[in-house]
């Protein structure tokens, strides 16, 4: 079966941190749910960034749905099969209302006003989160700011989910519901967490990074 | 926002105090209907009219006339003077209000949409709607920053600690702001963003729209014939 990412030897060093990632290797295959484990500044937002062309892979090889991803054009395709969904909420939505910031997604990958409001209320009906569609994102409570930024991913129907932190600063109902929806869903994921009990209930592998090198744990 | 530019012009070629004051008690109406926040448009309203006190105070005593009615030592304070500081305010208000009716209640990306229609170029209408968008943040920035420093036993005086202890505060908003950008973007780019934004709402011609054109048509031209017969 072919993966859906796979990393081969890569590395990564930033002038002030060091080296962050030391030949680093995996594959992210249909069906997998991976955690990415490791302390804080280890280099697991950093491993998310290079998947997605955020920040360009200084040496080894990235591919992503069975091609290699060199370009920024590479990065632009691949993005539309590859959700990220950041650690903090607020850096994600920008829009004035919930709607428009779940829109903005689908509008980007061609389609029209009327299609992506369709799906954009179709996803919201999904989560749940309909009666939060004409509310002004920087206003909503931390629960719903995930969800919501969660819903802004998934209406783009990735193949493939980074989920960084999503369980953070989420009380225990809020994170039930979370849990709850990331099982259910189909998606092959790499989640970053420090939540043991999450990664448990949500995973079937780990990954863990240390000292720049990824080791698969049991 | 045509009515409101069209209001405007109309409103700044008049010098008759009968068709200002009438384009005030209009424009009153106008931010009933639109069902104006009165606090918070009173206090926007305020500020403005700080600016008018200033003329009122020192433009009757700036312009020449026959007669004065107030002489205060040497200085002459006219009439004529007067009259114009207080039509200045009349426009003045009676502008400000339209735009507060017509345009406030405009979602940003109907106000980018409109924008765009008058040909204003990408970029500038990007620009206008993040700065809409992200002023409250700012301010959400602001008022952390200043909370964390009072929680540190910070008092605002006048001396070297306070100028240098601002800078910072200034210097790390402006740091977030440059972190906080970069993040979005990078967020952007992975729902795909290119450079461009796509505009949400779509302008369509509806029959009420007709209905207000007309309306601020027969409105501009009632205040154009104030101006021209009632001088």
């Amino acid at each position: 079966m072919k993966p859906l990412l796979q990393v081969s030897n890569v590395s990564h060093h930033f002038t002030t941190r060091g080296c962050v990632l030391d030949n680093v290797s995996f594959a992210l295959h249909p069906g997998d749910k991976l955690a990415l484990m490791g302390a804080n500044g280890a280099g697991k937002t950093t491993l998310f960034h290079l998947l997605v062309g955020l920040q360009k892979c200084q040496s080894g090889e990235i591919s992503g749905m069975g091609s290699e991803l060199t370009t920024e054009q590479d990065f632009v395709a691949i993005r539309k099969q590859v959700g990220l969904v950041f650690q903090d909420p607020d850096d994600q939505l920008f829009c004035p209302s919930v709607l428009e910031d779940i829109m903005f997604g689908p509008l980007n990958q061609g389609l029209s006003i009327a299609k992506a409001k369709a799906l954009a209320v179709e996803m919201l009906e999904q989560l749940q989160l309909a009666h939060l569609q004409e509310r002004i994102a920087s206003e909503l409570s931390g629960g719903e700011k995930r969800m919501v930024t969660l819903a802004s991913v998934l209406v783009m129907q990735p193949k493939v989910l980074l989920l960084d932190e999503p369980s953070n600063a989420l009380d225990s109902e809020a994170k039930a519901q979370l849990l709850a929806f990331l099982q259910r869903l189909e998606q092959a994921m790499i989640v970053i967490s420090h939540d043991i009990p999450f990664i448990e209930a949500l995973t079937n592998g780990k990954l863990l990074l240390q000292k720049g090198e990824l080791t698969k744990v049991n | 926002m045509i009515g409101a530019i069209g209001f405007a012009l109309v409103v700044v070629s008049c010098s008759q105090s009968y068709a200002l004051l009438s384009a005030l008690a209009i424009a009153f109406v106008m931010a009933f209907l639109a069902r104006l926040n009165v606090k918070k448009t009173a206090k926007k309203l305020l500020i403005l009219n700080t600016f008018v006190l200033y003329l009122l105070i020192f433009l009757p005593f700036s312009v020449p006339a026959d007669q004065y009615f107030l002489e205060i030592f040497s200085l002459q304070a006219s009439l004529e003077g007067l009259v114009q500081a207080l039509n200045i305010g009349f426009s003045a208000n009676a502008v400000v209000l339209m735009l507060f009716s017509l345009v406030s209640n405009l979602s940003s990306s109907a106000l980018g949409c409109a924008l765009q229609w008058f040909r204003v170029p990408a970029k500038l209408i990007q620009l206008l709607q993040f700065t809409l968008r992200y002023l409250s943040v700012i301010e959400e920035e602001f008022n952390r920053l200043r909370r964390a420093m009072r929680a540190r036993a910070f008092v605002m005086s006048f001396n070297m600690h306070t100028w240098k202890s601002i800078a910072y505060l200034i210097a790390m908003m402006l740091i977030r702001s440059i972190n906080r950008a970069q993040r979005i973007l990078n967020a952007m780019k992975c729902r795909g963003y290119q450079g461009e934004l796509v505009n949400y709402h779509q302008l369509k011609w509806r029959p009420i729209d007709s209905l207000f054109v007309l309306v601020i048509t027969v409105i501009c031209c009632l205040i154009i014939s104030f101006n021209h017969y009632l001088g």
